[in-house]
């Protein structure tokens, strides 16, 4: 089987590895590990949801570029049908591909009558075909992808038709060869694509030994230098026959929409089509003759590489179609005759595209999944992603391959933090271990007191100064019920509340705390979540700060302001005496 | 009847709950894939789960479904509390439905359901007391392939 190569990159430089693609992905294929994107390719299907999610615009679809037309001596532009959704509805198709030519092609072809031809060629095909039921489209090359990795089983239910843009480009090139004699290897023949699926269809075809098209122009980087000539060319009418019904096929249910038979299904957007599919699977819906079926909500008019939301989009398309009017584009008898001479065909059957099982037999798959069980009931079910897995179910799958630990939880760790501490030694140099206090426990206080208890380093907010001394927090005090002011240190480890100075402090009694560097006073406007007092605040070396409350014999503190979750899970590392990676 | 259990698992399925009618069945056919199970076993205990998990939202008032993979096959129990049927050669007749209108409505209810059930497994038992409760108990074999495949 041929390697898969994607369209989808991934700017490493622009990603902040937080997890809005990894948790987007319809078929996980993203996780985050240290802090980079890592993608199993053979899990993905280019759908693009991750360029469409992406808030830093680290993902892209690599598409071509002007330097791939200087390859060729001649070029030719297949114009998607959802490019002229882009403009409104007072630009013309024929405006469109005009300009076309003046951004660096020499033609362009239209392919809307393909469009059409191919759904009425489907619908010879269902009247003489046997099921089975319901055939499904293979015009959104992610479907394909999709059935090829997790729905094998409805191989055989895909239309053996090549997609229109396919055939037009096999149709053109065929053209210019014998009509204007122009070698084949002259003719370069580019796509203007809505999405990246379309272009891994491109690079990596299924169906096809080689792609007709040479390549694809991303519609949204094409769209300024598209607009700046429409606007320079002055509107003239073309002549050409566009299909109104062809045009449609931009949209979802427009591909049903033009052919005869009407016992069709549209769906679009990944979870519809889970959803179909589980059931086709089970034998559900062989009443239907025909399903459409988009990865994209709406169909095409919502490709990721897109400018015009769908909404217009989809309102542009049916309006520039209803300006054309309703006309037929093709000829039966054409279609007919390219039927017979099976130009409509694949060229090579599609096969699956399975996944490697991660059991060699039945005993050790059932251990696996045993195993998988065991671990998931001890997860959060939080499905948060920040241990770099989209949900907790994937997590265990990835720490049964090897890929991933039990400790990438967030969940897990805080929880270990919370039962105390482990006795692995420490791996990072600033987590000093107490080999004995000298601050006393205070009494009915569990002490906490033994040779595994770390120090937290923490500095002044205002002036930076480190106040950790030893296993003490220095600091200066007014304790409000005695009127009292002076030194005051604070145990500083983890989860120990004792205080030593010659202050009179009673249970119960608040105090001011002041840098005894700078003088600034710690204290925050913030009530204490457990009783009530105001909230003083450090910051810890390294990074996050510590809030603690400021009445003695009160366990209220909180710990927060972490630039990442990388630099939380230091800490509570470094707290737990865990080795980071 | 199972000689050894390598696998089980229970769903609870409740009589009228529409809305999540077909989800067991979708449940069970992905462990079946982790389990790596072929597909087209997998495929006809498919149609056989989803079969029976919707006679019981359509007809039964609660119940479950239990299967349990053995060395040699896999063997589903779908049991319910309900009505009952109370002519079963009845209901195993091709095109026989009780289906009502609004069941109907909803794509359910065409008369397939036991013998499609039958058809799919290797081996079927009904057993039915009106008044009480229905359990089905049909088996698809993991060794040999089945008649229907090599057809």
């Amino acid at each position: 089987m041929t390697e898969l190569i994607h369209s989808v990159i991934f700017d490493l430089e622009k990603c902040v590895a937080c997890v809005a693609c990894c948790k987007a992905c319809p078929t996980r294929a993203i996780r985050i590990k240290e802090g980079r994107v890592v993608v199993k390719t053979e899990l993905c299907i280019d759908c693009g949801e991750c360029i469409r999610i992406c808030p830093y615009d680290a993902v892209s679809a690599r598409t071509s570029s002007p330097s791939d037309l200087k390859k060729f001596k001649y070029t030719v532009a297949v114009p998607s049908t959802t490019l002229f959704a882009q403009f409104g509805s007072d630009v013309q198709p024929q405006e469109i591909v005009s300009a076309l030519t003046h951004v660096g092609f020499d033609a362009f072809f239209d392919m809307s009558w393909m469009c059409e031809m191919v759904g009425r060629a489907i619908d010879t095909y269902l009247s003489e075909c046997k099921g089975p039921w319901p055939k499904i489209s293979i015009t959104c090359p992610a479907i394909l992808r999709l059935i090829q990795i997790r729905y094998p089983d409805l191989l055989p239910h895909l239309v053996p038709f090549e997609v229109p843009r396919e055939l037009t480009a096999k149709y053109v090139r065929r053209k210019l060869a014998t009509e204007r004699h122009i070698a084949p290897s002259d003719i370069g023949v580019f796509y203007t694509t809505p999405c990246s699926a379309i272009m891994q269809s491109i690079i990596c075809p299924v169906g096809l030994d080689e792609s007709y098209l040479d390549g694809a122009f991303s519609i949204a980087e094409l769209y300024g230098p598209l607009l700046k000539a429409i606007k320079a060319d002055s509107p003239k009418s073309m002549g050409t026959g566009f299909s109104p019904k062809g045009l449609e096929w931009a949209a979802a249910g427009g591909e049903i929409a033009m052919m005869r038979n009407t016992n069709t299904l549209a769906l679009s957007g990944v979870q519809e089509i889970t959803y179909v599919f589980d059931r086709i699977e089970a034998g559900k819906f062989q009443n239907v003759d025909f399903i459409e079926a988009y990865i994209c909500p709406d169909g095409c008019v919502s490709g990721p590489l897109l400018i015009e939301g769908r909404y217009a989009a989809k309102r542009t398309i049916h309006e520039i179609a209803g300006h054309i009017g309703l006309q037929n584009a093709i000829k039966e008898e054409k279609v007919r005759s390219l039927f017979r001479e099976h130009f409509f065909d694949i060229e090579e059957a599609i096969k699956a595209r399975s996944i490697k099982p991660p059991a060699k037999d039945l005993t050790q798959a059932i251990k696996l999944k045993q195993e998988k069980t065991r671990l998931l009931a001890g997860l959060p079910h939080k499905d948060c992603a920040a241990c770099g897995a989209p949900d907790c179910v994937t997590l265990t799958g990835d720490i049964l391959g090897g890929a991933a630990s039990i400790n990438d939880c967030v969940f897990i760790r805080l929880q270990k933090l919370a039962a105390g501490p482990t006795t692995r030694e420490p791996e990072v140099s600033r987590v000093e271990k107490v080999e004995e206090s000298r601050i006393p426990a205070r009494k009915g206080e569990k002490a906490n007191m033994s040779n595994e208890m770390l120090v937290m380093d923490v500095t002044c907010p205002n002036c930076n100064d480190v106040l950790t001394e030893g296993r003490r927090v220095h600091l200066d005090a007014y304790v409000k019920d005695t009127n009292q002011d002076g030194e005051i240190f604070l145990s500083a480890i983890f989860g120990d509340y004792a205080i030593q100075t010659d202050l009179d402090v009673p249970e119960g009694a608040t105090a001011e705390f002041r840098c005894p560097t700078c003088d600034q006073s710690l204290m925050l406007n913030i009530p204490c979540k457990l009783c009530g007092a105001t909230m003083a605040s450090l910051n810890l070396k390294g990074g996050g700060y510590l809030e603690f409350c400021c009445r003695h014999g009160c366990t209220g503190h909180a710990l927060g302001g972490f630039g990442d979750i990388d630099q939380m899970i230091t800490l509570v590392n470094q707290m737990l005496n865990t080795p980071h990676d | 009847m199972q000689d050894e259990v390598l696998y089980r698992e229970s769903f609870p399925i409740l009589g009228n709950d529409y809305e999540h009618g077909g989800e067991v069945a979708t449940k069970v056919k992905s462990i079946l894939k982790e389990l790596g199970i072929s597909s087209t076993i997998i495929r006809r205990l498919s149609i056989a789960n989803f079969e029976a998990e919707m006679n019981l939202v359509m007809y039964a008032d609660e119940g479950r479904l239990e299967f349990t993979v053995g060395p040699r096959e896999i063997e589903v129990i779908v049991a319910d509390r309900g009505k009952g049927i109370p002519d079963i050669e009845q209901a195993m007749q091709e095109g026989y439905s009780t289906a009502t209108a609004e069941m109907r409505a909803r794509g359910f209810g065409a008369g397939m359901g036991l013998p499609n059930i039958k058809r799919n497994a290797d081996r079927f038992d009904i057993t039915s007391t009106p008044g009480i409760g229905t359990t089905l108990r049909y088996a698809v074999s993991l060794t040999m392939p089945a008649a229907s495949e090599t057809q």
